[in-house]
């Protein structure tokens, strides 16, 4: 049986090519149908797997202006990557932010509230970081690598490489 | 003597060329979030590249033609037409995201907008395409790329215990984030068997006019140099691992992956994980360029050859040099570098199958291999694999609006 695709008489250049073997039956069709179906349902993540992304993304980005911030501060990291690195961690916090404020239904759960807030601030955050590197001021960077520290959720506080 | 020597050197230069963009990008995500899960992803990967490479210099050395030519002359234009545009269109993508990652490394070292880069690297790859033979691009860059080696430096240091990394190896299922764990299996395989890299394999070996003594140094040179090659990506998961993932940093950017650096390189952490991005990424974009010209002109009966002058051959010099112009007015566009791959990387996966059902047939065609055709084990594995490839196609879309984070 061939793959019509219902396109008239064209034929399936597989089926051509390959000398009569049959590649998809009208079953098999079905079949592939079926899967992609579930796929595209499993699609629709749930809005709790949405948060969780979120929270896992803002961790990160956390962690990657405190070690960007510490690299800069010993000396390891140039004033111009660690400027771009802090750069980018903002506009990945706020992608973040405007992910979660793109729905009011996923906006209106207290957790995802919470979320925003937290993005917000940390993109306040890394806006002073990111001045305080282009300053070349070291104090001010500590001070706001403090209150990003301050900010952490308690799961994010420990930063010391563990085994994975 | 001659013949191993040139079989060391292409192991040598397949080790330096098996780190780019994606391999990078896609070990370093896996190792940031899965820990040392996914090594069995990378190993899996490496062997089903080395199986495919084999089997391409294996018809080019027996039959004289490169993959492309030989679907062309067993299965008529019109096929070779659907390969052809399929495999373009995945090229032209993979070469916007290998001139993403060289322009990103660039970017890492002086802190300048990337698309700055653009030009002067597209051109510096002119440079090489039109004035390097065939031995200059893929032994030269090759060498050159050794300075990946650095990712197997940085696990080194890191010191992994064997009992650690030995029973990631063998699949498991994830303790969290199924659909992420699953995107990354794929994007690993895609990121690692393009395409590119079959017919590019099988046009050296006619570059270099391998014939049938070679088969034992073509086994050899795919085995090995894609075996070493694939420690450079292990490494570079291991580093994620070991860095990243427990700092709770994720691969979102280039500049989070270079973190990965810090606490083993101090002040050269930045400037050693540029310049292995950025020579492994130029390398793969010379040679996806190349390969560009070696497609369209295979494909379209051309004249084609590294080793020729090129005007001689000026329809495939021209296709390659037009393949690389349009993937930089293409990365002007604008895009995330990263997205780009993986996307780049998804539609691999997509077109693997057009890709390795011809394999299947052609191996076995007694005009072209003679009596090197595969042997039941190498059909059987080809088998599955086509089933495998066809339901990654079937999966990847669905993974990437789920797991592509």
């Amino acid at each position: 049986m061939c793959w019509e695709l219902g396109v008239g008489s064209w034929e399936c250049p597989f089926r051509r090519a390959l000398d009569g073997i049959t590649l998809a039956t009208h079953a098999g069709v079905r079949w592939c149908v079926l899967l992609l179906i579930a796929l595209l349902c499993l699609a629709c993540q749930g809005q709790s797997a949405k948060l969780d992304d979120a929270q896992q993304s803002v961790d990160s980005v956390r962690a990657t202006a405190t070690t960007v911030v510490r690299g800069w501060l010993a000396g390891d990291l140039s004033d111009q990557f660690a400027g771009a690195a802090i750069e980018r961690a903002y506009e990945l916090s706020e992608q973040t932010r405007t992910d979660l404020t793109a729905s009011p239904r996923l906006l209106a759960d207290r957790r995802a509230a919470s979320l925003t807030e937290d993005c917000e601030q940390l993109s306040r955050l890394l806006a002073r970081l990111g001045a305080s590197i282009h300053r070349g001021d070291h104090a001010a960077a500590q001070t706001a690598l403090a209150d990003i520290g301050a900010h952490a959720e308690p799961s994010t506080r420990a930063t010391s490489g563990d085994a994975p | 003597m001659k013949k191993i020597g040139n079989v060391v050197l292409g192991v040598i230069t397949s080790i330096g060329g098996f780190a780019e963009v994606g391999s990078v990008s896609t070990a370093a995500q896996a190792g940031a979030q899965f820990g040392l899960q996914l090594l069995w992803a990378i190993a899996a990967a490496a062997l089903i590249l080395a199986l495919f490479s084999e089997m391409s210099g294996r018809l080019s050395s027996v039959s004289g033609r490169p993959f492309a030519s030989a679907v062309r002359e067993r299965f008529g234009f019109h096929f070779q037409l659907t390969l052809l545009a399929a495999e373009f269109l995945t090229d032209f993508m993979l070469l916007t995201a290998e001139l993403g990652g060289a322009a990103i490394a660039l970017h890492l070292l002086t802190g300048l907008d990337f698309r700055w880069f653009f030009i002067p690297i597209a051109i510096a790859a002119l440079v090489v395409l039109w004035l390097g033979n065939f031995s200059f691009i893929e032994n030269g860059l090759g060498l050159v790329g050794l300075v990946t080696l650095v990712f197997v430096v940085a696990a080194w240091e890191l010191h992994p215990a064997t009992k650690q990394l030995a029973p990631n190896f063998v699949p498991s299922m994830p303790t969290h984030d199924a659909a992420r764990y699953a995107f990354l299996v794929v994007s690993i395989v895609g990121a690692t068997v393009s395409p590119y890299l079959l017919n590019f394999y099988g046009s050296g070996a006619v570059e270099e006019k391998w014939n049938e003594s070679d088969i034992w140094s073509n086994r050899v040179t795919a085995f090995a140099g894609i075996g070493f090659g694939a420690v450079v990506s292990m490494a570079t998961l291991v580093a994620a691992a070991f860095v990243l993932g427990p700092r709770h940093i994720q691969v979102e950017s280039y500049e989070q992956a270079a973190l990965m650096f810090v606490p083993l390189f101090g002040r050269w952490a930045v400037l050693l994980f540029a310049a292995a991005l950025g020579i492994g990424c130029f390398s793969a974009a010379v040679e996806i360029a190349l390969n560009g010209g070696y497609i369209m002109a295979q494909g379209f009966g051309w004249p084609w050859g590294a080793n020729k002058k090129r005007l001689e051959t000026a329809r495939f010099s021209g296709a390659m040099t037009l393949m690389l112009v349009a993937a930089v007015l293409f990365a002007f566009v604008g895009f995330d570098p990263l997205r780009l791959t993986l996307i780049s990387v998804g539609v691999t996966v997509i077109i693997m199958p057009l890709v390795v059902l011809p394999m299947l047939v052609l191996m076995n065609d007694e005009d072209l291999v003679k009596d090197y055709r595969s042997g039941p084990i190498g059909n059987g594995i080809l088998a599955a694999l086509t089933i495998v490839a066809a339901l990654m196609a079937l999966v990847v879309v669905p993974l990437e609006i789920v797991g592509g984070g």
